[in-house]
């Protein structure tokens, strides 16, 4: 087995909780400060919330890894770190060897821009681009004007294309209030893989959608991947999808409690595609949901 | 290239932006206009004061002060800067018209030396000329401006001005009438008496002294505009022994009026005058009178100090309007940061830095300021040049005056647009708007990608 393309070692994430005792000025202090994201558990005004507690994981080059987990389990936190959205409190995420926690602010969305892909659970499409300029999007971000106007053309045949491998080819002049859940998070999984990311990051693709539209969406993810070169880490508590990933990594009360691997591709294989049976069979006694799912990020 | 794309689009989907444009381009609508009309008013207005009252006047502090003295004339002229003397008299009188009385101010002068002195020349009216001003030519409609234009060359009125022949008869008397005193007269005095030239007017003055000369009749044999609405209206010229005999002061004056050089100048020719008079130059008799020697500007300080005055606190006003227009701006973006929030994380995730979303919006408010100063600096420019039509559109539909030229001492709407005080207005307005746009686009850009992002 090659290099691990992600690794996470003893990671920590403490929220910012407002102490009860806080005085009203260390309250507004606190407020307005946590409002810009710094001092988060500076003592006086707020306590530490620990979310992720000493989290050790290590995602394999060109896999398809599925986080599950109870609501609350801090599934989103682990991704969010992975992909730099947040910074830890400590512990270290390496990215092929380079750590990601201590970049600079320009490398890091060059990173960002380059290498790493993100489908989140509110599609979180911009309402007053077109689908196709939506896809476009990084692009305009890595490029210059002028090199962009150089590329259009090639960027976009390649959003076309993308447009029309999830089914809007016909779309694309359309905007996200025109489009339904299910294509709108069609559109951001196109927009996710423009560049052609190494890594794509989906906090719960399907959480959104019914059941036959997360599947659609499932196939598509899976269809879309460019074979070895992508790597997949997937946040769900969507049975069906973890069935269908490479490996499944359990996570409870802010902790990595189990791992399932390959059996669960091979039970699908064995029983079909009939997705009822597919939740009851294939699912390992160790990563089976809590009841309380579907009411994701709640 | 996202930042471009991106601030073209919120722009142009956002009405709210299209809301903080026009905010902003009226204001600088107002910052260009009014500062303009109050330039253009300035300038007309020290133009028209140092028309009618030459650069420098000598006067005496009494009455009919100053002997008739070509020595003191010659004394005079031969001061350093000065290019031209003219003596005068004044002296207040009141009209009679029929069952009215009002005052005027009755000035002697010899109009060969005075034309040297100010613009009086300039001031002498045409025959046809006085026919529209008197028919209140300017505030008509096309269709009746037409209609005078017709009549006026009906009558076949001379459109130039025989200036040698109006002086001839105001110093020498009217052959027609001779032996009567003759006179000439501002424009709103004639309207406001229904009179023409040929007409005699009956004055009575009196003096000092508690003599008091009633009823002398003087021929009206041209008239004159000088654009002050109180000269034109109040202001009566004879020559100097008209009045003299009128007033009866023979060989005396009142002052002299002196052109110098260069007007900014008055000042220093002042005081070489008055170093002259001390030391006895104009002459013994002079010496010891109490004589004032006063430049132009001295003369009309209050009025020019509170033309200068109003001007300051119209720009503050204006400049005023435009810091709440560009407030607009500010609150205008606030707004979008707070329901774009989600985007802003987006535009993160997908590798935009915090300065990229800062340059988004001080892009956004610099590019609202620029379309809303350049639609401002238009149309201001625009309306400074057609202010008069405008204002005489709204005269034939409303009836009402928006620049009464009663109320300004102007005819028409002066404007003058200052560049140098616009570039200035210019780089201030996009600086406030960047400016404006800065504090929403720091809080955008401190926001963490996170925060937006995390929740529906
Ligand atoms: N900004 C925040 N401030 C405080 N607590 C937070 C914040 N974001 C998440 N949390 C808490 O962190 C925990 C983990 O959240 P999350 O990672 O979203 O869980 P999951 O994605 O597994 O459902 C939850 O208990 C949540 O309440
Ligand atoms: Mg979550």
């Amino acid at each position: 087995m090659s290099e691990p393309i992600v690794r996470v070692r003893a990671l920590s994430k403490n929220y910012p909780r407002q102490r009860v005792d806080a005085s009203p000025w260390a309250r507004l202090i606190g407020r307005v400060w946590g409002w810009t994201g710094a001092l988060d558990d500076w003592r006086p005004l707020n306590e530490g919330l620990p979310v992720l507690k000493d989290v050790e994981l290590d995602v394999r080059d060109g896999e398809i890894l599925a986080i599950i987990g109870p609501s609350g389990a801090g599934k989103s936190t682990l991704l969010h770190l992975i992909g730099a959205l947040d910074r830890p409190n400590h512990g270290t995420i390496l990215y092929r060897g380079e750590d990601v926690t201590l970049m600079s602010p320009g490398r890091l969305a060059q990173w960002r821009n380059e290498r790493v892909g993100f489908v989140f659970q509110f599609y979180h499409l911009f309402p007053d681009l077109t689908a196709e300029e939506n896809v476009l999007v990084p692009a305009m971000v890595a490029y210059s004007v002028s090199a962009y106007a150089a590329k259009r053309a090639d960027l976009r045949a390649r959003a076309q294309h993308l447009l029309d491998r999830v089914g809007l080819g016909d779309r694309r002049h359309h905007h996200p209030n025109q489009l339904s859940g299910g294509e709108q998070q069609r559109v951001a999984i196109a927009r996710a893989l423009l560049l052609k990311p190494a890594l794509l990051l989906c906090d719960e693709p399907t959480g959104n959608l019914d059941r036959k539209t997360g599947e659609q969406i499932l196939d598509l993810l899976w269809e879309l991947k460019e074979s070895d070169q992508q790597t997949y880490i997937v946040v769900t508590h969507d049975d069906r999808l973890a069935a269908r990933a490479d490996r499944v990594v359990r996570m409870e009360d802010g902790r990595v409690v189990g791992e399932e691997t390959a059996p669960v591709r091979a039970v699908i294989a064995a029983k079909g595609e009939d997705a009822e049976q597919t939740q009851v069979a294939s699912v390992p006694p160790g990563v089976r949901p809590p009841p309380d799912h579907g009411n994701a990020g709640a | 290239m996202y930042k471009l794309f991106l601030t073209l689009r919120y722009l142009t989907r956002r009405p709210l932006s299209l809301v903080a444009i026009v905010a902003l381009s009226f204001s600088v609508w107002a910052l260009v206009i009014a500062p303009s009309v109050m330039n253009g008013f300035q300038t007309e207005f020290h133009k028209r004061v140092r028309g009618t009252l030459s650069d420098v006047t000598f006067y005496g502090n009494r009455p009919f002060d100053l002997p008739e003295d070509p020595a003191v004339a010659r004394a005079l002229a031969a001061l350093p800067g000065v290019t031209a003397v003219a003596p005068y008299i004044e002296n207040p009188a009141l009209d009679r018209h029929l069952r009215k009385i009002d005052y005027c101010f009755v000035r002697g002068i010899d109009p060969r030396l005075e034309e040297k002195v100010s613009s009086f020349a300039d001031y002498l009216l045409s025959d046809r000329e006085m026919f529209l001003a008197v028919n209140d030519y300017d505030r008509h409609s096309p269709e009746r401006k037409a209609d005078l234009d017709k009549m006026a060359d009906t009558y076949e009125l001379s459109r130039t001005v025989d200036r040698e022949a109006i002086y001839k008869k105001l110093v020498d008397g009217d052959p027609e009438d001779p032996g009567t005193p003759t006179c000439l007269v501002g424009v709103y005095y004639m309207i406001a008496w229904s009179l023409q030239v040929g007409d005699k007017i009956s004055l009575t003055t009196a003096r000092e002294t508690g003599e008091v000369h009633q009823d002398h009749s003087f021929r009206i044999v041209g008239a004159f505009r000088t654009g002050f609405s109180e000269n034109d209206r109040r202001q009566v010229i004879t020559s100097i022994p008209s009045l003299q005999g009128f007033v009866n002061v023979p060989g005396r004056i009142s002052g002299y009026s002196l052109r110098v050089e260069d007007y900014t100048r008055a000042k220093d020719t002042r005081t070489e005058l008055e170093a002259a008079l001390s030391r006895g130059d104009l002459g013994r008799e002079l010496m010891r009178k109490p004589l004032i020697a006063q430049t132009w500007d001295e003369r009309n300080r209050t009025l020019l100090q509170a033309v200068a005055m109003e001007k300051l606190l119209i720009r503050i006003i204006t400049f005023l309007i435009v810091v709440a227009a560009t407030a607009s701006i500010f609150l205008v973006l606030f707004m979008a940061v707070h329901t774009k929030v989600r985007e802003l994380g987006i535009l993160r995730a997908v590798g935009g830095t915090r300065l990229g979303v800062l340059s988004l919006f001080v892009g956004q408010g610099f590019a609202i300021a620029l379309t809303g100063m350049a639609l401002g600096l238009g149309l201001g420019i625009l309306s400074s040049i057609y202010i008069n039509e405008a204002a005489d559109l709204i005269h034939r539909y409303t009836g009402w005056h928006p620049f009464p030229p009663e109320v300004y001492y102007l005819d028409r709407i002066p404007t003058r647009i200052d560049v140098q005080e616009n570039v200035v207005n210019f780089v201030v307005t996009l600086t406030l708007g960047s400016v404006a746009a800065l504090v929403p686009g720091v809080l955008a850009a401190l926001r963490p990608p996170l925060k937006s992002i995390r929740y529906e």
